[in-house]
């Protein structure tokens, strides 16, 4: 399974270096998403860097719904779908595969939406409290938890929705209210850690951890009924 | 019934559900506006009490039966279609009663707290309820064969039923962090006949509920059969064309000759 | 009770009280909208099934 996970994902990911839209276009739309938030929010009143927390997994949440789409869409061209379905690849690793592959373009888009949100809010990080590392060690793993949630939660919605004419307006309204509970809790995570309390931020990021969980099984179960039929 | 005589969803049993349900529905009324005394801190306010928890009641029970129901149909041994359609009916019904639920909960919020709305934990919750299974509802609207559609509604249905709790308990750490909660509904003392009216309320709107159920899953029966019985009737058709086509193609040379 | 005495029950002076009318008026006007709607339907498609091959008839 491992095996099949890692051919997939490769390729998915070869895919992406080659044909460049999650650099040219995704990320792109993300700091532009920052951007909207700004003119949306009066960046002079301090909004922004007190609510950056939640802006930014907003943000990550809509890349989440463009990365999905893609790497189905990428299956939906050129019969390719049959093709995985011949390959006798094991269809739980073809999930670990494409969650692999999206929550890796997941990662590399919140280091830039994080890049562009330490410089374009102001955010400020309030290390009276506890040490540097405590903060830093609480942001890093909460993004990776919840990343891994929201990329399970997606790749099953993802291939719920596949091969519809309707996926464009479906997979958002399927996937926004369930990923509720990882946008609460990362953006009180993220906001205890930035508040210099990364203590408080763990909770938080336990139950990030039992809805990546929940939702990587669910995926791995569920895939290959799904890919089985058109 | 009707004026061809063709009998509707509805028979003997149904019925006697239905005049039960009805009973209880103007039971309801009855304890909630009249019987039932008002509150000693919100006055009559208090009676939205009778329909508000009674339609949270039913918004749960009626997705438990959505993922029971998912679940009967993906489980090899007892796969079947009526259980889809008991999911699908389950749900749309579920979706009514947790708008109901949202809006009397807004009324009654608008009068006691001043506003239609207040992210309390549970209003939260109940409004991401309403929109999991409003995403279920398109879902199943998708054109797609039987089997097809009612495997996907199955897995959506039964992640979002799973998705709950998830959902419930992020939302009330987040709201009770940094707020008590708000004035509560079910205060710690509540009057004997209040709760009596509001066993009342859950019992007959539970009635209603089975009724509606029972007649939104054979309506779903039927609208499948109509679609099945129209995609006969136009392949019967089209044969019929084509033997004519062919009955003329094979005469054709004969007459001309 | 006669319909005098039920008005009077609902103690229509107190505030609020015409507001919980009206919104148990709503509610219950939903609820038979709904259910008007589901019976016109059912009623409608019964129509083009015969009734040997309903299975609950």
């Amino acid at each position: 399974m491992f095996r099949d996970a890692l051919l997939v994902a490769g390729k998915d990911l070869r895919i992406e270096l080659r044909s460049r839209v999650t650099t040219n276009q995704v990320a792109p739309f993300a700091v532009l998403v920052l951007v909207l938030f700004a003119f949306a929010l009066d960046p002079d009143r301090g909004v922004l860097g007190r609510a950056t927390a939640g802006l930014f997994w907003v943000a990550v949440l809509l890349c989440t719904l463009l990365a999905v789409q893609r790497t189905f869409a990428l299956e939906t061209a050129d019969g390719t779908r049959d093709a995985l379905r011949l390959s006798g690849l094991d269809p739980a690793g073809v999930f670990l595969g494409k969650l692999g592959a999206v929550v890796a373009q997941l990662l590399a888009l919140e280091v830039v939406l994080g890049v562009g949100v330490a410089v374009l809010y102001d955010t400020s990080v309030d290390t009276d409290g506890a040490s540097p590392v405590a903060v830093v060690a609480a942001l890093v793993v909460t993004a990776l938890v919840a990343t891994l949630g929201l990329g399970a939660a997606g790749t099953l919605y993802g291939v719920l929705a596949a091969g519809l004419r309707v996926r464009e307006t479906l997979l958002p309204l399927l996937l926004l209210p369930v990923t509720a509970p990882v946008l609460i809790g990362a953006t009180r995570a993220f906001e205890s850690a930035l508040d210099g309390v990364p203590s408080e931020s763990w909770p938080w990021t336990g139950l990030l951890a039992v809805f990546a969980l929940v939702y990587t099984a669910v995926g791995l179960a569920a895939f290959g009924p799904l890919l089985e039929e058109s | 019934m009707s004026a061809s005589g063709l009998r509707g969803t509805g028979t003997g049993a149904s019925r006697v559900l239905g005049g039960l349900a009805a009973a209880g529905l103007l039971w309801v009324v009855v304890f909630g506006l009249v019987l039932s005394p008002p509150d000693a801190v919100q006055g009559e306010y208090v009676r939205y009490l009778y329909l508000h928890v009674p339609a949270a009641w039913l918004a749960y029970l009626s997705f438990g039966i959505t993922a029971l129901a998912s679940g009967l149909y993906l489980w090899r041994r007892t796969r079947s279609l009526g259980w889809d359609r008991l999911a699908g009916a389950s749900a749309e019904i579920g979706v009514f009663f947790t708008g109901l639920c949202l809006l009397t909960g807004s009324l009654w919020g608008k009068k006691t707290w001043g506003t239609y709305w207040a992210w309390d934990a549970r209003l939260t919750t109940t409004a991401l309820l309403f929109l999991l299974f409003l995403g279920y509802l398109a879902l199943r609207r998708i054109p797609a064969l039987p089997e097809v559609r009612a495997k996907r509604a199955a897995i959506a249905g039964l992640v979002a039923f799973i998705d709950v709790p998830i959902v419930h308990k992020s939302v009330e750490w987040w709201r009770t962090l940094h707020q008590p909660a708000t004035v509560k509904v079910e205060d710690a003392e509540i009057d004997g006949l209040m709760l009596f009216s509001l066993f009342v309320g859950v019992v007959a709107f539970t009635l209603l509920f089975a009724w509606l159920l029972l007649h939104r899953t054979r309506v779903a029966w039927l609208e499948d059969e109509v679609e099945a019985r129209g995609l006969d009737l136009a392949i019967a058709e089209r044969l019929a064309e084509g033997r004519a086509v062919d009955a003329a193609a094979t005469e054709g040379p004969e007459v001309r000759a | 009770m006669s319909g005098l005495q039920v008005l009077a029950a609902l103690n229509l002076g107190e505030p609020g009280a015409s507001s919980v009318l009206v919104g148990y008026a709503v509610t219950f006007g939903v609820i038979g909208a709904y259910t008007a709607r589901l019976v016109a339907r059912a009623r409608r498609l019964s129509q083009r099934v015969p009734d040997e091959d309903k299975p609950w008839t």
